[in-house]
């Protein structure tokens, strides 16, 4: 096994009476690492303790080897993507790197490289001359990775990093991210949303109220939520097309339809069966929207903290 | 090459704060206002050489009229103030935007990070208020001939260099305030406007002020009523000197030392 | 190179163009550096001053006390207006201050005078050649001096023009002096570190104001006579009280709105600053005892206040003008006979 990039020993972090983080103890080796867990689980503080951001309460968390607080040093090679949407809106893209790259040590050639090389990673080439305030939210995200990237650190720490994205942009990310994991950087990703992970890595830590509930395999999360039935409602405007066309699957344990008319409820113990049959009954039947209460995970951890 | 095992080198690290500092102090609401209000003694000296001087008794002489605006207008008002809305903002700002993390996830030291921000909040105040200083010092004093302007030069660098060694000395506690506290303009206007009339106490309370050492270092002393005419104090200039320096020194440690240890969280 | 510092640069180019004008305006009117409240020219003034004391003569015509004194004063405004009518000179409009410095009571003929203001140089030049007798005149680099009293020689009272602003007055060893150290720019009086260093102790905005250094106080009395009679089967008082020595007394004083002086001394040590300052308190004491036969004298005693700081002693007057008035001698019911109004 690699060696560990990131440990938490025992380490626990409280506000006041609020315990964020309890007790965690769990080492974070080279490759994507997916940190899961609703909001208010302490994905972010776990996030801020092995940035730095944060001193643990208790316990000990070091990065590469070194403590995490109060050691500047490590931010040669270490990136943060802070979740927060939040940038120096009066400089142009190209600006808020080349500021941000001199911070980190390099000479004005050697930044206008790495700042051209992380635009062109985030696809903002064409946008970099202009002033951050004006960028779309996704604009914004990818320019909050750039920074994260431009110093190629061995560790990369994404605090939603696929927040405010459009699909071309979050495959785009996603792939970025698996490729940074093949060439042995050590990168966690968190996010609320499991299909997110799984497009980028298997290996995920699960966490609720400040402690680790599993860690492993995303297929065994998988499968133990397979257990519990999946909803999924769909607009469409001929909703009783919809339903013939997917009543008659052996995974879909119920239907029903909505007061408005338009809308139809499946509830199935295969959602990923359901998602790949759904875009033909789709076609036939028009279907305008669609979601799902079970798509992010806080029914499952309900339903795993049950069990 | 970068030695990785190190943060960057203090005064390079501080170089670069500064600049993205300065950028944001430079072009920011605050600097216009700031910039109109110390500018205003220039529309007044204008307004006196136009309209004013004819009418004024003779007894007010242009140097007088520089020496009040010196000392009431900028050295006991407008510096202090500027001080205070400035350098307390200077972290209050990032964290309000949330733009500190960026700056915190650098391989810097954070007495680095304060300390060119610190250097962006003075070069920004003296660009506002220096130039102010001499354009009124011209248009004020030339009503009264060259003669009153070359015999009063050495008190203009005595004013430039004693407004200078305010915005520092003020700005270091102001910073210090606005680390140490959330809300830190309160308390420091009571600072300005309560705690600095000690100096026109007698005895040893005015030299646990700030502006007793700053006046005294001026050669100016417009008459004024009240307990200030009646105590007013003027302190040696060595004593000033060490005083304004060794103040500036601690409230800039400490602030140093409390944003060093101090974590910054941001939610979304 | 960024916006911002486009600003910074902008401002500092202003700062320097500033700087320099300021500079470029010593050069081409040079203007020696002021000490304290004394003016450039004052540094003109012979290094063996001892004391010296300034008059704002501006501050003092526009102030209370000029303004309810004025008719009382030696001078009349008579010759005021016959001064003016032959060298267009009206001292109350033109004199700004003026500077006296000497080396002591003992030694009057070592004073000099500067008189500065706007003179109409050749009115008042002509007015003294045409119309003082025995007055002889001649060049000492390259400034005129006019001698008075006996012709020529050393004893003789002196006047020169330093410049358009400035006339000195004085025994002629001392304005030669003066006129030699202006023309040279080299400044007597700031080789006097101890006087210098006493000026730069003065609040300048005073309208009067006086240092005097230890060679001075050595000068004044050391005695005051002893105050009260002997009480009735009490010890004979002493005869005379001795005051602690003095290095050095700044003294400056307002006179408007109140007239307020403020006295500063400097004394050997701590103790002698206090003791000092117990005969001065006792002395105010006295005075406030005497309250019954003047009550004005209560109030005057009320509004000084002595204080002492390490080896200095302040004395603090300020006296509301209704004091002075009460102060003043009552004028005398000439006609005899009469009654006071208060007893009809």
């Amino acid at each position: 096994m690699s060696e560990a990039a990131i440990e938490f020993r025992r380490a626990s972090r409280w506000y006041g009476q609020v315990i964020a983080l309890n007790d965690v103890t769990t080492t974070i080796s080279p490759g994507v690492t997916g940190l899961l867990g609703p909001n208010g689980a302490g994905k972010s503080t776990l996030l801020k303790l092995a940035a730095g951001q944060l001193a643990p309460s208790q316990g000990e968390v070091t990065i590469l080897g070194q403590a995490a607080w109060g050691s500047p040093e490590i931010f040669h090679r270490v990136g943060l993507c802070p979740e927060p949407d939040a940038f120096w809106d009066g400089l142009t893209g190209r600006q808020f790197l080349l500021a941000l790259l001199r911070l980190t040590g390099y000479d004005e050639a050697e930044r206008r490289a790495r700042a051209d090389q992380a635009l062109a990673l985030v696809d903002l080439e064409d946008a970099a001359g202009r002033k951050v305030g004006g960028y779309s939210k996704g604009m914004r995200q990818r320019l909050k990775l750039a920074q994260a990237l431009a110093h190629e650190p061995e560790v990369l720490l994404l605090d939603e990093p696929l927040s405010g994205m459009d699909p071309v942009s979050r495959r785009r990310v996603m792939d970025l991210v698996k490729k940074l994991g093949r060439e042995g950087k050590t990168v966690v990703v968190s996010s609320h949303i499991l299909h997110e992970i799984e497009s980028m890595t298997r290996r995920v830590l699960l966490i609720h109220n400040g402690r680790i509930l599993a860690a492993g395999d995303s297929r065994e999360l998988r499968d133990l939520m397979d257990e519990h039935p999946h909803t999924v409602s769909l607009r469409a405007r001929d909703p009783r097309a919809l339903a013939r066309s997917v009543v008659s699957s052996p995974h879909v344990l119920s239907l029903a339809f909505g007061s408005e008319g338009e809308w139809v409820t499946v509830q199935t113990a295969r959602p990923d069966e359901f998602y790949s049959a759904l875009p033909e009954a789709a076609i036939e039947a028009g279907v305008l929207e669609m979601y799902s209460p079970d798509e992010d995970l806080e029914s499952v951890f309900k339903y795993l903290v049950a069990r | 090459m970068r030695d990785t095992s190190r943060p960057l080198p203090f005064a390079r690290a501080a170089g670069g704060v500064f600049d993205l500092t300065l950028d944001g102090l430079v072009w920011s609401r605050r600097t216009f206002w700031m910039a109109a209000l110390l500018g205003l003694p220039v529309v007044f000296g204008v307004l006196y050489r136009m309209v004013l001087a004819s009418r004024l008794p003779p007894q007010l002489q242009p140097f007088d009229l520089y020496g009040t605006i010196v000392v009431f207008y900028y050295l006991r008002n407008l510096v202090p103030l500027a001080a205070l809305f400035y350098a307390s903002a200077l972290v209050a700002d990032e964290v309000e935007a949330k733009t500190l993390t960026y700056l915190l996830t650098r391989p810097v030291t954070r007495g680095a990070i304060l300390v060119g921000k610190f250097a962006a909040y003075l070069v920004t105040v003296l660009c506002v208020t220096l130039p102010a200083v001499v354009l009124t010092f011209f248009i004020v004093l030339t009503g009264g001939g060259s003669h009153s302007v070359s015999a009063a030069v050495p008190d203009l660098f005595r004013d430039l260099a004693v407004l200078a060694a305010g915005l520092l000395v003020y700005g270091a506690l102001f910073t210090l305030l606005g680390v140490a506290l959330r809300r830190p303009i309160l308390p420091g206007l009571l600072f300005l406007f309560v705690w600095e009339l000690l100096a026109n106490l007698p005895g040893y309370l005015p030299r646990l002020t700030v502006t007793a050492y700053l006046r005294s270092l001026v050669t100016h002393r417009p008459a004024e009523e009240g307990i200030g005419e009646l105590f007013g104090q003027v302190l040696p200039a060595s004593l000033c000197l060490e005083m304004l320096a060794g103040m500036t020194v601690v409230f800039l440690g400490a602030a140093i030392w409390i944003f060093s240890t101090r974590e910054y969280v941001f939610d979304q | 190179m960024t916006r911002s510092r486009g600003v910074v640069l902008g401002a500092a180019s202003l700062l320097t163009v500033g700087a320099g004008l300021a500079l470029g305006a010593i050069y081409l009117s040079p203007a020696r550096a002021a000490v304290g409240p004394l003016p450039a020219v004052g540094l003109s003034l012979p290094a063996e001053s001892r004391f010296v004391v300034g008059i704002d003569v501006r501050r003092f015509v526009a102030s209370p006390l000029y303004r309810r004194y004025s008719d009382k004063m030696p001078v009349r405004p008579q010759a005021f207006a016959e001064l003016q009518e032959r060298t267009g000179l009206d001292p109350e409009r033109d004199i700004d201050q003026v500077v006296i410095a000497g080396q002591g009571p003992t030694r009057s003929d070592q004073g000099v005078v500067l008189v500065l203001g706007r003179f109409d140089r050749y009115k008042l030049s002509r007015a003294i050649e045409t119309e003082k007798r025995g007055v002889t005149w001649k060049d000492y680099q390259g400034t005129t001096v006019y001698l008075f009293g006996e012709a020529a020689n050393r004893r003789s009272g002196a006047a020169a023009f330093l410049d358009d602003h400035t006339i000195v007055l004085g025994g002629r060893p001392l304005v030669e002096s003066v006129i030699a150290s202006h023309a040279s720019g080299e400044g007597n009086l700031r080789s006097n570190a101890k006087v210098v260093a006493l000026l730069e102790q003065v609040r300048p905005g005073s309208t009067f104001w006086m240092v005097g250094d230890q060679s001075l106080m050595d000068q004044m009395p050391r005695s005051v006579p002893a105050p009260g009679a002997p009480m009735s089967g009490g010890p004979a008082p002493m005869q005379s009280l001795q005051l602690p020595g003095l290095k050095s007394m700044i003294v400056t004083g307002d006179l408007d709105p109140v007239m307020a002086v403020e006295a500063t001394g400097e004394a050997a040590d701590v103790t002698a600053a206090k003791n000092l300052a117990d005969v001065v308190r006792g002395f105010v004491a006295l005075a406030a005892l005497q309250a019954g036969q003047k009550p004005e004298l209560k109030e005057l005693a009320s509004s000084i206040s002595v204080s002492t700081e390490a080896n200095q002693v302040r004395v603090n007057a300020r006296v509301p003008y209704e004091v002075l008035d009460a102060l003043q001698p009552k004028p005398r019911n000439r006609t005899e006979g009469a009654e006071p109004e208060a007893q009809k």
